[in-house]
């Protein structure tokens, strides 16, 4: 026994003295292999004049421009037509077009572009002399970027054999969507009669089926991405699965990478405009608790930026030297609101002696007085400090589509004449609230409904939503009183949460939030149109008229969820007649300004904020050096960033904030000026 | 024994299939949200069902069940993962975390049984004395604490403590040190607390008095006797330990940035990478089923009283 004893132990020390070396002996080989690989390309990279940056460094840069962060996020998807290839992706490969630090439309991969008198036809000039790369620095060959390459990734995202998630995006493009449904039902389909061409080797042309305003901004996301054909085509199945098996065109190479463990991103000497880029290196760690351990090693000084959780909030304001080194967050893309709903499926049950009823609801979600009540009844502030209790009145907004998103006349489109009144003037106002209580009790009692109304209120229990519901139901019944409304909250998981509560329409009352898909404020009217699974407002009295199947103009409510059929819905008609003035930006965006504010009257929504985006972030960048864009992916680049010795602290965020805001407005009202599109 | 073996496998593998099959059926119920990037409310719905028919999820279950296990019998081809690594054979996605959690999972396996166990006998030995308590406080702190506490407090204080990286880097060899007390710290008291056990409870036998009764020394009857007996149950659940290190420790990596398998599977159900899910199962069913097979076969080399045949088996 002794023996079986002696050898079970030897055998297990002898395992993990291996065991404990092999991972030493992989890596070494790795690097080996690496190494030998940049060597065997290391000629290109050495004949090459590569330029080097500027070194006029702003005063207080760091000595080494190292951003070191953590991610809790994989790239799963290395496929760079992909949606999923987001984040630091955008930093390897550049789109025709740009924003810059101001948020304004720059040239990047086009040196300039044109577009017809008519709106529909954009003529872009391609740079030249910019290589394809591979990850190590080597030049693929003698493969430099061309129109063809734009054409390349709107062909294999057109191709239904390759599922592209992004496809239907492309079917503004004259013959885009003829094409792909030809593809998809077996039939041949000639690439001829598809709005995208490359009429020179460094001319690319998009001509649309309807003016789109907004074209550049959507050139910004993955399906701008040029592709080599032949590199394509070499890889076969292997393309785009990892870092090795893409080719770059940006301002940093991903040299390495190993899954859930770590991305190295190296600045690419070969990069067209180096100059903006200072940073000479992202290492990127994976770690999923980065929320927790990732405030301390920025202490540590081993990471660059950090967000601070909430759980951390209170330590970190508490300690000058610590709430010195930070700064809150800016605001985020998404914009949150809450909504009354007109298709209520929620089940009919009684909870604690409250009863809820669809018919009661819908009364009072008609009654525009009722609406009103918790229009001015919700306190704004109290909601967002369930996220940010230290800065929640700078998040309060007090319109649907988000602040510093777009911006015609030099003014920002929230501020527009529409709308001021809504955003300039605290919209909790409780005797505005009490006295629209007060009508519409009179109201609904007259048309026979019974006091109170139960409302139903899911929320998704995977944040800290549980907590605003209890805030701002309590709050509303508070001020209201719970003989005029009573709320039922119910927490639903995160997984499918949005098919389980908000696009089924089991609520009557609901956080909702949106985020923009494209420079343009008719971007934030997709939830209110017909269609989208929202409030179903086409379903409110009088909104729409429903009618049979196959009527003509009459379309479907939702797909899946509504499957009744609607014409002459107010909102959407109202958008679409907005929407058809596409050569005046200020008349247009005047008219969008319109509609949002016609919803804000009518209180079919109560707008709070970008709350998603609450908080602090302890960082050594600075973020108005950033590239700023709400949609597209120029967002994520590191163009014109710099490192900096200190983290910025929140009154020089203040400052700053206020500079780049008078800063962006000039610029915009100097584009349009010129006339400029941006 | 063969035979006891190959009726053993039989079984393991009609268990295999059950489980594999269930599981593929469950994931088809998924909502399918997720294939769809986050483009749901804009995306079309010629587009929706396109993608989806790509992944096979608009086949009937008649029809994609048995192309499952027909692409697993005759290609061995348990697919491409669809969401946490696009189009990569999931094999790939699995293998080298399996690896990495192995190197980790096999250090500290060999760390709590060298401790551990010495630690239990010394208990034992000890019983009620300085060591016997100290070594239970231990049981009980390991035991009663969450893990997640003291794992934090390694990282942050030993780190500092000790001039350690907080977080893993393979290039880095003392960046495997607090992961791999992490690890082992559970495992040691839990080894220790069971050897204690089993020996306290040999200390009782009658053979035991018996033993001390014809002249043998403390020593000679605790290892000869006690420690023998002791080993038989700890014997049997070594294999399924071995082989389950491939399986990673959930927090300990994510807290140290080790790219082990912890987590995956759960990762892969939530995102609904139904391939890697399947691949996952596989794995795990294949390591249990082996586990106790290899624990019974242990069990019998180390005690040789016990057999697999009907007459005179123990089990």
């Amino acid at each position: 026994m002794k023996k079986w004893i002696a050898l079970l132990l030897t055998a297990m020390m002898m395992l993990s003295c291996l065991a404990g070396c092999g991972g030493d002996n992989n890596a070494a080989n790795n690097n080996n292999a690496s190494q030998g690989e940049a060597n065997n390309s290391g000629e290109q990279n050495g004949e090459n004049n590569a330029t080097t940056p500027d070194d006029g460094k702003p005063e207080g840069a760091a000595e080494e421009q190292v951003v070191k962060l953590l991610y809790t996020s994989e790239i799963s998807d290395w496929n760079p037509l992909h949606p999923s290839a987001g984040g630091t992706w955008a930093n390897w490969i550049d789109t025709l077009v740009e924003y810059d630090n101001y948020g304004l439309c720059q040239p990047c991969l086009a040196e300039s572009w044109t577009r017809s008198e008519d709106g529909l036809t954009w003529t872009f000039k391609v740079r030249e002399g910019v290589r394809w790369q591979q990850y190590d620095g080597s030049f693929y060959g003698d493969e430099y970027v061309k129109a063809e390459d734009w054409v390349t990734s709107a062909k294999w995202i057109l191709d239904p054999v390759n599922t592209a998630r992004t496809a239907d995006l492309l079917f503004d493009i004259v013959g885009a969507e003829d094409y792909y449904l030809a593809l998809e039902a077996g039939q041949t389909a000639d690439w001829e009669t598809v709005g995208i061409k490359a009429i020179s080797e460094y001319e690319i042309q998009y001509t649309l089926t309807e003016p789109c305003p907004w074209f550049l901004s959507r050139l910004t996301y993955n399906w701008g991405y040029p592709t080599s054909a032949k590199f394509m085509e070499e890889m076969g199945a292997s393309f785009g699965t990892d870092n090795t098996t893409i080719l770059y065109c940006g301002a940093f190479l991903c040299t390495e990478w190993e899954p859930q463990s770590y991305t190295l991103n190296e600045r690419n000497p070969e990069y067209w405009d180096i100059e903006d880029i200072h940073i000479e290196r992202i290492e990127e760690t994976y770690n999923a608790e980065a929320d927790v351990v990732g405030p301390e090693l920025l202490l540590r000084g081993d990471v660059t930026s950090a967000e601070i959780p909430g759980s951390q909030i209170d330590e970190w304001m508490s300690d000058p030297a610590k709430a010195a080194c930070i700064r809150p967050n800016r605001p985020g893309t998404y914009n949150y609101w809450f909504l009354f709903n007109f298709m209520p499926t929620y089940e009919e049950k009684t909870v604690d002696g409250y009863t809820l009823n669809h018919e009661q609801w819908l009364k009072a979600a008609n009654n525009l007085n009722f609406r009103k009540a918790l229009y001015y009844g919700v306190d704004r502030v109290k909601v967002i400090k369930i996220y940010d209790p230290y800065n929640a009145e700078a998040f309060v907004c007090g319109s649907i589509t988000k602040p510093d998103f777009c911006a015609a006349g030099g003014a920002d489109y929230i501020y527009s004449e529409p709308l001021k009144p809504y955003t300039t003037v605290d919209q909790f106002q409780p005797d505005e609230a009490v006295k629209y209580r007060d009508l519409a009790k009179a109201e609904l009692e007259a048309a026979g409904v019974t006091l109170p109304i139960v409302a139903y209120m899911p929320y998704n229990t995977g944040g800290s939503d549980g907590d605003m519901a209890v805030v701002v139901t309590q709050q509303l019944e508070a001020l209201l009183g719970t003989d005029f409304i009573k709320f039922i909250i119910e927490g639903y998981p995160d997984t499918d949460y949005l098919n389980n509560c908000r696009r089924s329409g089991n609520y009557s009352f609901q956080l909702c939030y949106w985020g923009p898909d494209y420079a343009d404020p008719l971007t934030y009217t997709d939830p209110f149109r017909l269609g989208q699974a929202y409030a179903y407002l086409w379903r409110a009295d009088g909104a729409a008229t429903q009618v049979e199947e196959g009527t003509p103009g009459a379309r479907k409510g939702r797909n899946g969820w509504d499957e009744t059929w609607w014409i002459h819905h107010d909102y959407t008609d109202m958008v679409e007649e907005a929407a058809k003035e596409v050569i005046d930006m200020e008349k247009r965006y005047n008219d969008l300004a319109e509609c949002e504010a016609w919803l804000l009257e009518n209180a079919y929504a109560i707008p709070v904020g970008p709350i998603g985006s609450c908080g602090y972030t302890a960082s050594y960048l600075n973020p108005f050096e950033s590239q700023f864009a709400p949609f597209g992916l120029s967002d994520a680049r590191y163009k014109y960033q710099w490192v900096y010795e200190d983290a910025m602290d929140s009154e020089t965020y203040l400052e700053q904030l206020e500079v780049w805001e008078q800063e962006r407005a000039a610029r915009i009202a100097a584009a349009q000026e010129a006339g400029i599109d941006y | 024994m063969i035979r006891y073996t190959l009726g053993r496998c039989g079984r393991a593998c009609i268990t295999i299939f059950l489980v594999l099959s269930i599981v593929f059926l469950l994931m088809r119920l998924m909502p399918v949200e997720t294939y769809f990037q986050g483009r749901s409310d804009t995306m079309t719905d010629t587009l929706k069902e396109n993608i989806l028919r790509g992944l096979g999820l608009l086949d009937p279950w008649y029809v994609a069940l048995p192309n499952f296990w027909k692409n697993l019998l005759l290609h061995g081809d348990l697919g491409e993962s669809i969401v946490m690594r696009v189009g990569v054979p999931v094999t790939k996605v699995i293998w080298p975390k399996a690896v990495v959690s192995f190197q980790f999972g096999i250090i500290s396996l060999a760390i709590q049984l060298v401790i551990g166990m010495p630690l239990g006998v010394l208990m034992a030995r000890k019983k009620g004395g300085i060591i016997d308590k100290a070594g239970n406080l231990y049981v009980l702190l390991i035991n009663s604490l969450p893990q997640a506490v003291y794992f934090l407090l390694i990282q942050l204080y030993l780190s500092t403590l000790l001039g350690l990286p907080m977080l893993f880097k393979s290039s880095v060899p003392s960046s495997r040190i607090l992961p791999i007390i992490c690890l082992s710290l559970g495992g040691i008291a839990s080894n220790a607390m069971w050897m204690r056990r089993y020996m306290v409870d040999q200390l009782n036998m009658d053979y035991i008095r018996l033993a001390r009764a014809k002249g043998m020394t403390s020593g000679q009857v605790a290892f000869r006797h006690i420690f023998r007996n002791a080993l038989v149950p700890m014997v049997q659940s070594l294999p399924a330990s071995l082989l389950f290190t491939i399986s990673g420790s959930l927090y300990v990596e994510s807290l140290f940035s080790i790219n082990g398998m912890g987590g995956l599977l759960i990762t892969s159900i939530q995102r609904q990478d139904n391939p890697l899910v399947q691949a996952m199962v596989l794995l795990y069913s294949v390591i249990s089923v082996l586990g106790l097979l290899l624990g019974d076969l242990a069990m019998m080399l180390v005690d040789p009283r016990i057999t697999f045949t009907k007459k005179g088996g123990s089990r």
